[in-house]
């Protein structure tokens, strides 16, 4: 038989597993693209369209009164960019990123990547999970296993922890994955390999590495004391005093300057330990969130008060709005700003730059997960830009 | 016009017009192959189905642009190839930290691609451009000229790139 016919035969036996992914593929085929439903809506749509638009201006009309997303979409208008004659509705569909790169997405069933041209996939089943350096893996936890999956999920290696396992990290270098495990800090190599226990006594809070370092590690311990350790060596670099944490920890793009966000304030310590500056919140709010610009120093926090939420840059409010909001993300270009507003169902894109925009976008739920019947909305995890 | 070709461009117009039957025929007529290209191009099953349902959708939302006088499979096919190429490029190009040679392999027990054939797997040691181009040839069974003008490649570059391919691939079944 010649070496035509034999690649013909070859090439057309089944292979393993090809009807599951068909039936897969059928799904997501099937949820991306309209129904019938859909088209019968459309199609029907003329003959009562003015009646239709009589109430849902009504409709409206209310909603914007009395429900968080229409709080969230009535206070662009007068959000602190002064973008009024910039207002558009939110987008229905989630398009080209902002600020370009991918972002990383997590609910409770899964892990899920949004590209740069608004596409998605979904990593596996991680409800917790974070990115390497350059976006290559992504380091994801399921029951009591840290497991490195590539974007398209295929997974590398998992390690389980009979203490369970939260909040991986990548270093920046790559070499490294630290987490928590029951009461201790760990680091395990970026292959899998050499899992140790770095400190016996570590809180709840995400460490955080910092930038530019030979793998500088910071987290909290159970004291709430703020301390940097060295993951090389095992080396105490510095130990705040205790009763800081809880907190969310942020290092500054350039490595010089770590943000210890409370719900009280937000402490800004140099890299040897020294505090350099302080924000609070407005009276009688509480700090949510914050995150350092990755290309500098610019810190982003976000505050709950009393008659919203705002986004603040530095001592700058840049947004406000009636409803919570939850999670905040630099793009990798430390241009834009992504804020999530659950009760809105809602990603907020701001420009942090002049001249200054907001780009909203809805129905993320649904967008993120369109298979389940009801699905979460989704966690921020991580945006990078992804070089591969 | 074929009945085949009479039944597509029903087909297409019920996909158009809403009608989810028309679009799971349309889908289960041409997944099959489309997804076969894409996994025997890049050799790995997570990728090649990611790449055939993206080709998949985004061939469907442009179905308005679609000329509606051609065939849908080739069009399917262009898009599904191309983006195997571009992911099996990118691959090789990727460099993560500077991990120690040989560290991961190991240590790392993802699934491998579903092949058992000797042969079949044999087509994973061929560049991206050669895999490509047999896959269209003998698994997608258009001819050079038609490769060539799917890939928009030079007719000879496509014959070129078989030649080479089948030689490599002789060395496997002659062994």
């Amino acid at each position: 038989m010649s070496v035509e016919h034999e690649l013909r035969d070859a090439l057309n036996r089944p292979l393993d597993g090809e009807q599951e992914a068909e039936e897969r593929a059928w799904r997501v085929v099937r949820a991306a693209t309209p129904t019938p439903g859909h088209e019968r809506a459309r199609r029907n749509a003329p003959a009562r369209r003015g009646a239709l638009m009589l109430a849902a201006t009504a409709a409206l009309a209310v909603a914007l009164a009395v429900t968080p997303a229409g709080a969230e979409m009535s206070s662009w208008i007068k959000d602190g960019l002064g973008v009024e004659s910039e207002h558009r509705p939110a987008s229905p569909v989630i398009g080209q990123l902002p600020g370009g790169g991918e972002l990383l997405t997590t609910t409770p069933d899964g892990a899920w990547i949004v590209r740069t041209d608004g596409s998605r996939r979904r990593v596996g089943p991680y409800p917790t999970a974070s990115w390497s350096p350059n976006g290559l893996y992504v380091a994801g936890v399921r029951d009591r296993q840290l497991v490195a999956a590539t974007p398209t999920g295929d997974v590398r290696w998992a390690l389980s922890s009979a203490s369970g396992v939260a909040n991986p990290r990548w270093s920046p270098s790559g070499l490294r994955i630290a987490y928590l495990s029951g009461r201790s800090l760990r680091v395990v190599a970026g292959d899998g390999s050499g899992d140790a226990e770095l400190a016996a006594s570590a809180g709840a809070t995400a460490p955080a590495w910092r930038p530019g370092s030979e793998d500088e590690l910071t987290y909290e311990d159970r004291r709430g004391r703020i301390v940097t350790i060295s993951a090389v060596t095992g080396t105490k670099l510095y130990a705040s005093p205790p009763g800081i944490g809880p907190a969310t920890l942020t290092w500054s793009g350039d490595g010089e300057r770590l943000a210890v966000i409370s719900r009280n304030r937000a402490l800004v310590l140099s890299a040897a330990g020294w505090p350099v500056a302080e924000r609070a919140p407005k009276p009688r709010g509480t700090l949510l969130t914050g995150a350092y610009d990755p290309t500098g120093r610019r810190l982003a926090l976000v505050e709950r008060h009393v008659g919203g939420s705002s986004v603040r840059i530095g001592v700058r409010e840049v947004f406000a709005t009636a409803a919570s909001l939850r999670d905040i993300a630099w793009s990798p270009d430390g241009r834009w700003l992504l804020v999530s507003s659950p009760a809105a169902d809602q990603w907020l894109f701001l420009r942090a730059r002049r001249p200054h925009r907001v780009v909203a976008i809805s129905g993320i739920a649904r967008q993120i997960d369109p298979v389940r019947e009801r699905p979460s909305f989704p966690r921020i995890a991580g945006w990078c830009r992804c070089d591969r | 016009m074929r009945r085949a070709d009479r039944d597509e461009r029903r087909l297409l117009a019920g996909v158009r017009a809403g009608s989810e039957a028309d679009l799971e025929r349309l889908f289960r007529a041409h997944w099959p192959r489309a997804h076969r290209a894409a996994l025997l191009v890049v050799h790995d099953a997570t990728a090649a189905e990611d790449i055939a349902q993206e080709a998949f959708v985004s061939a469907l939302r442009s179905l308005d642009q679609f000329d509606r006088g051609r065939p849908f499979g080739p069009w399917l096919h262009r898009i599904v190839v191309n983006r195997a190429i571009d992911w099996s490029r990118t691959r090789a190009l990727r460099q993560e930290a500077p991990l120690p040679t040989g560290a991961l392999e190991g240590a790392w027990d993802g699934p491998g691609p579903p092949f058992s054939d000797e042969l079949v797997g044999a087509l994973g040691a061929l560049d991206t451009d050669r895999r490509a181009v047999i896959v269209m040839r003998y698994l997608l069974d258009y001819t050079p000229g038609e490769i060539a003008e799917l890939l928009e490649l030079p007719r000879g570059t496509v014959n070129s790139r078989l030649r080479r391919a089948l030689d490599g691939l002789s060395e496997v079944i002659d062994r």
